[in-house]
C-alpha cells in the first residue's frame, strides 16, 4: 500500500524538513497505476456509439473553442464524457442515448443536417437558440445568474457543491447542470406546486429520481456542465488531455505546497502545470 | 435484533459537536460510544491523489446521498416539497473534517440579540420584525458564561488568530491587529492565523482605503506544528489549496476528527461505530432507554441502550431524529430554523493577478464593520423601508480551481463559447468572489417538520425544510451588497458584478436553530444546558442549539457549546431525571 508513505511525509513536516521533492515521491506509484488502467481502455469509447462521437465532439468544440489554445474536441471532452457515462454518472447513460438524437433531430429541422456536419456558424446559433448567449436567455436555465451561486459555494467554507445525483436536471425541478454548483439551484423548483409526480399516501424516495430531460435546451444545459468538467478535471478521468486546458488558464494544478513569495506575487505564477500523476 | 451491552453515554451521530463531549466524558471514565452512519476515513485517505477537484467539489464526494439522509425544501406552507441537497458529511468527524476552519468567538451581543436591539431601536421601529412573524429570544447564556469554554476549543482543536482584545485591552495595529470588534478574551489565541495571499492584501486595501478595520481571520489550522493540552500533535499547514470540500493531508486542519477523538480513543473508553445509521430512540416514561440502528454494511438491525443520549449529528437530522422518534418537545422540536441568504459580489483586476487557486479557501482577511450592530450609526440614519437589524462579516476567500471558479463570471460573459473561453484565459488569475455571511433571523414560518411525501431509503421521512426571505434579509443584502461591491472598486477592480437578492435554499453549511436552548419551555426546546425539556437524558449539540446565529460561521461556538454541556454533566449540574433542576 503507498499509504505509508504520505506518513513519512508528515513526520518530515514535523520536523520541518518537508519539501515538495519528497511529497512528489508519494503518489506517483499509485497514480501511475491509475493511468495505466485508464489508458488500457482509452483506445475504444465504452458508452458512445460511433455515431454519437461527432456530435459530442462538435458540442465539446463549440463550447471551448480552438484558437492559439486547445479546444473542447482536442482536449479529450468526449472521452471524459464517455468514461463518466461508463462509471459515475451511469444514470445519465438514458439521458444521453436521447438527447444527442435530439440534438440531430433538430438539427435536422433547423439546418438540413446533422449537428456534426453543420458549419460551425450554424453549430453557433443552433447553440444560441438552445442554450442562449450570454447568460443562457433562451433556456430556462438557472445558471443565468452565475455570480448568484458563487460566494454560497464557498459559503461555507464549509462550503460544499452538490453531488451529481442531488443536482439532477429534471429531478430536482430544473437545474441545468449535470451536477454540482449552484446553491441556489436547489430553490429553482420550490415553487412549483404540482406535476412532480408525488401521489398522496405514496412515500417516494428523496434523491432517488433517475435523471430526465424534457428537450433539447435541458440536455445541453447537461453537456455544457459535463463538457467544463472534461476540461478543466485533473486529466486522470480523459478530459484536459496534457494538462493543456490548465496551461491555457496559467493554472498550475495541484501543489503540496505554496510558499509566501509564490502567494504575495501579484503577478502570474507560471508553475510547471501539474496534475496528480506528477504529484 | 440484537441488544448490546449498555453504554454510560450513546453519541448519535459523530459529527463536530461530539468532539468535545465523547472526548471530555471519556477522560473522566464514562464509557461511550459514537454511532455514524458514515465512514471512518481518517488522515491516510486523503494525499495528493485526494487533491482531485472533480471528486470532491464537483462531484462531492464527502457529502451523503439524498437517498440516505433525505431531506426536501419549500419556501411556503402550500406546495409540494421538493428534494433538495444537503452540505452534511458521510464520515466520522462530520463536517468538520470538510470545513474550512474559519473561526469565531460569538460577540456579547449574538447572545443577547433580542435585548440589544429593543434597547438600540425601540418598538417603533421594529414593528416590521413582528409583522414578519420573527420569534427572537436572547440565549438563555452569555458570553461570560462561555468565554472558558471557547477558551478550551480554541486550545484543544488549535486555533490561530490574532487577538483583538485581551481583557479589555483593545489589540494594536497594522499589519498585525485583531478584529476590533472581538469580545474580551482572557487568553490569547495558541498561535498566529494563516498568512495573508495577493487575494487577501487586494481586498485590505480597499478596506483600508474606506477607513474600514480589516483583519485576518482566526482559523482551526495549524501555522506551526502544534500540540494541545492533551498530548494530540499534529504539523503546521502547507498551503496545499485542497482544504474546503476537503479532508486535510497533512492533518494540519483542525477537526473533532484529528485534534480531539485521538485523546478520547487513548482512553480506552471510547469506541467508533461507523456505518451505523441510527433510525430511533427508544423512550419509556420520559426517558430515552436505547437506539435502533442499522449496520449499513451487514444490513443488520441493533438496539443499543444507554443511560446519556447525546445528538451529535448535523441539524436535520438531529431534528428528523427526534420526531421520527415521537419527540416533539410540545411542538418546538424543528422550529425556528435559520440559515444563510445573501448578496454575491465578485469582481476581476487588469492591473493584477491574485493566482486565487494557490491557498486554502480560508486563508483570509475580513471585516466585521457591517457586522451585529457595529453599523447601527449609520443605519439609524436609513429610512423605515431600508433600516434593518443586525447585519453580516465580508471576507475574501481563495481556493479558487478551475472548477470552483467556472461560475465566476459577469452576466453579461456568455457562459459557453469563444466569449467564455476568451474571459477564462484572461481573468483566471484575476478574480475575487467574496463571501458574505449575513444574520439570518428566527421567523415562526421557518421550520423543519417530517416530509408526508418522500422518504429515504429506510423508509424514514425525509427532513422537510421551511426557509423564507423576509424583509430584514433583504433590505440588508441591499446593504452590504452595496458596501461590498465599494470596497471592491476602492482596492481598484477593473469590474465588480454581482447579486443583491438573497436567495434561500435548504442548505447552507451554515442550517441552524430548531432545537433551540432556552429559559422557557413553551419557547425553547432545550435548558440552557441542551438538555431536552422532554426527554431530560437527551442532550442536544450542533448548531440546531442556536437561537440566533450571527454573522460568523458557528463551528468554533458549536464545539464550545460541547464542551460547556459535558461541564455539566461532569459538575453535576444537570439532573438527568429532570430538565427542570438544573443550576
Amino acid at each position: 500500500m503507498p499509504r505509508s508513505l504520505p506518513d513519512i511525509n508528515r513526520r518530515s513536516f514535523l520536523k520541518g524538513t518537508f519539501g515538495t521533492a519528497a511529497a512528489m515521491a508519494v503518489t506517483g506509484a499509485y497514480t501511475r497505476d491509475l493511468l495505466a488502467q485508464e489508458d488500457a481502455s482509452s483506445a475504444a469509447y465504452t458508452f458512445l456509439s460511433p455515431s454519437e462521437v461527432p456530435t459530442l465532439e462538435a458540442l465539446a468544440e463549440q463550447i471551448w473553442p480552438s484558437d492559439d489554445t486547445i479546444g473542447g474536441r482536442d482536449a479529450g471532452v468526449v472521452t471524459y464524457i464517455d468514461r463518466a457515462l461508463s462509471g459515475a454518472y451511469a444514470q445519465y447513460q438514458p439521458v444521453y442515448r436521447l438527447g444527442l438524437d435530439w440534438v440531430d433531430q433538430a438539427s435536422n429541422e433547423q439546418f438540413g443536417a446533422n449537428f456534426a456536419d453543420l458549419e460551425s456558424d450554424q453549430q453557433f446559433a443552433f447553440l444560441e437558440t438552445h442554450l442562449g448567449v450570454p447568460g443562457g436567455s433562451a433556456s430556462a436555465s438557472p445558471e443565468a445568474s452565475p455570480v448568484t451561486a458563487t460566494p454560497e459555494g464557498d459559503l461555507g467554507v464549509e462550503g460544499m457543491a452538490l453531488p451529481a445525483e442531488q443536482a439532477t436536471p429534471a429531478g430536482t425541478g430544473g437545474q441545468g447542470s449535470g451536477s454540482t454548483g449552484a446553491l441556489a439551484d436547489s430553490a429553482a423548483g420550490t415553487e412549483e406546486s404540482a406535476g412532480d409526480g408525488t401521489v398522496a399516501g405514496v412515500p417516494m424516495l428523496a434523491g432517488g429520481d433517475a435523471p430526465q430531460i424534457a428537450d433539447v435546451s435541458e440536455f445541453l444545459n447537461i453537456v455544457l456542465t459535463h463538457t467544463i468538467e472534461g476540461l478543466f478535471a485533473d486529466p486522470a478521468y480523459g478530459g484536459n488531455r496534457d494538462k493543456a486546458v490548465w496551461e491555457s488558464l496559467r493554472y498550475g494544478g495541484p501543489y503540496y505546497v505554496h510558499t509566501e513569495e509564490q502567494q504575495t506575487s501579484f503577478e502570474p505564477l507560471d508553475l510547471p502545470v501539474q496534475s496528480i500523476a506528477d504529484l | 435484533m440484537a441488544q448490546l451491552p449498555k453504554k454510560d453515554v450513546v453519541i448519535i451521530g459523530y459529527g463536530a459537536a461530539a468532539g468535545p463531549i465523547s472526548t471530555e466524558l471519556a477522560k473522566a471514565g464514562y464509557s461511550v460510544v459514537a454511532l455514524d452512519r458514515g465512514e471512518y476515513r481518517t488522515t491516510d485517505d486523503f494525499s495528493g491523489r485526494t487533491f482531485d477537484t472533480l471528486r470532491f467539489v464537483q462531484r462531492a464526494e464527502l457529502v451523503p446521498s439524498s437517498s440516505e439522509v433525505a431531506m426536501t425544501f419549500r419556501t411556503d406552507d402550500k406546495s409540494v416539497a421538493r428534494p433538495a441537497a444537503n452540505r452534511m458529511a458521510n464520515m466520522v468527524g462530520g463536517a468538520s473534517v470538510h470545513w474550512s476552519g474559519q473561526s469565531w468567538r460569538y460577540y456579547e451581543d449574538d447572545f443577547r440579540v433580542r435585548s440589544t436591539i429593543d434597547e438600540m431601536y425601540g418598538p417603533e421601529r421594529l414593528g416590521y420584525l413582528e409583522e414578519d412573524g420573527a420569534n427572537i429570544q436572547d440565549w438563555p447564556i452569555t458570553y461570560d458564561d462561555l468565554e472558558p469554554y471557547y477558551e478550551k476549543t480554541e486550545y484543544h482543536v488549535g486555533i490561530g488568530g490574532f487577538p483583538g482584545n485581551i481583557q479589555g485591552e483593545i489589540r494594536p495595529v497594522n499589519p498585525d491587529e485583531g478584529n476590533p470588534y472581538e469580545a474580551p478574551r482572557q487568553k490569547d489565541f495558541p498561535m498566529r492565523p494563516l498568512r495573508d495571499n495577493a487575494t487577501d492584501l487586494t481586498f485590505r486595501e480597499g478596506a483600508l482605503e474606506l477607513g474600514l478595520k480589516p483583519f485576518h481571520v482566526a482559523t482551526a489550522i495549524n501555522t506551526e506544528p502544534y500540540t494541545n493540552p492533551d498530548g494530540n500533535e499534529r504539523p503546521a499547514c502547507s498551503y496545499c489549496a485542497f482544504c474546503t470540500s476537503y479532508g486535510c493531508w497533512n492533518d494540519s486542519k483542525g477537526s473533532s476528527l484529528v485534534s480531539l477523538l485521538p485523546t478520547a480513543l487513548e482512553t480506552g473508553n471510547m469506541e467508533i461505530r461507523a456505518n451505523s445509521h441510527v433510525l430511533r430512540i427508544n423512550h419509556e416514561d420520559g426517558r430515552a432507554v436505547s437506539v435502533d440502528y442499522i449496520d449499513l454494511i451487514t444490513g443488520e438491525l441493533h438496539t443499543q441502550p444507554g443511560d446519556i443520549f447525546y445528538m451529535g449529528a448535523y441539524t436535520y437530522q438531529n431534528v428528523r431524529t427526534l420526531l421520527y422518534s415521537g419527540i416533539t418537545g410540545g411542538g418546538q422540536v424543528g422550529k425556528y430554523f435559520i440559515n444563510r441568504a445573501g448578496p454575491s459580489v465578485s469582481a476581476y483586476f487588469d492591473d493584477r493577478y491574485l493566482n486565487g487557486w494557490a491557498g486554502p479557501a480560508v486563508q483570509r482577511q475580513g471585516l466585521d464593520d457591517y457586522n451585529g450592530e457595529n453599523a447601527a450609526e449609520e443605519k439609524m440614519q436609513l429610512s423605515d423601508e431600508d433600516f434593518f437589524i443586525r447585519g453580516g462579516f465580508i471576507g475574501s476567500p481563495s481556493q479558487r480551481h478551475p472548477l470552483e471558479a467556472y461560475r465566476i463570471h459577469p452576466p453579461d460573459v456568455p457562459r459557453w463559447g469563444r466569449g467564455y473561453k476568451d474571459y477564462w484565459k484572461e481573468n483566471f488569475n484575476r478574480i475575487i468572489s467574496l463571501q458574505i455571511l449575513q444574520e439570518p433571523m428566527p421567523y415562526e414560518s421557518s421550520y423543519i417538520d417530517l416530509d408526508p411525501n418522500y422518504v429515504d431509503r429506510f423508509g424514514v421521512p425525509a427532513a422537510r425544510v421551511h426557509r423564507q426571505v423576509k424583509q430584514n434579509e433583504i433590505r440588508m443584502s441591499r446593504f452590504i451588497f452595496q458596501k461590498a461591491t465599494e470596497i471592491l472598486q476602492a482596492a481598484g477592480a477593473a469590474r465588480v458584478w454581482g447579486n443583491e437578492r438573497p436567495n434561500p435554499s435548504a442548505s447552507m453549511t451554515h442550517d441552524c436553530g430548531g432545537l433551540r436552548m432556552g429559559d422557557d419551555p413553551s419557547m425553547s426546546a432545550t435548558n440552557k444546558y441542551g438538555q431536552l425539556w422532554e426527554v431530560p437524558n437527551i442532550l442536544v449539540g450542533g448548531g440546531a442549539l442556536l437561537p440566533t446565529m450571527s454573522g460568523h460561521n458557528p463551528t468554533e461556538t458549536i464545539w464550545t457549546l460541547s464542551y460547556w454541556t459535558a461541564d455539566a454533566v461532569l459538575q453535576n449540574k444537570i439532573d438527568l431525571e429532570d430538565s427542570q433542576a438544573f443550576s
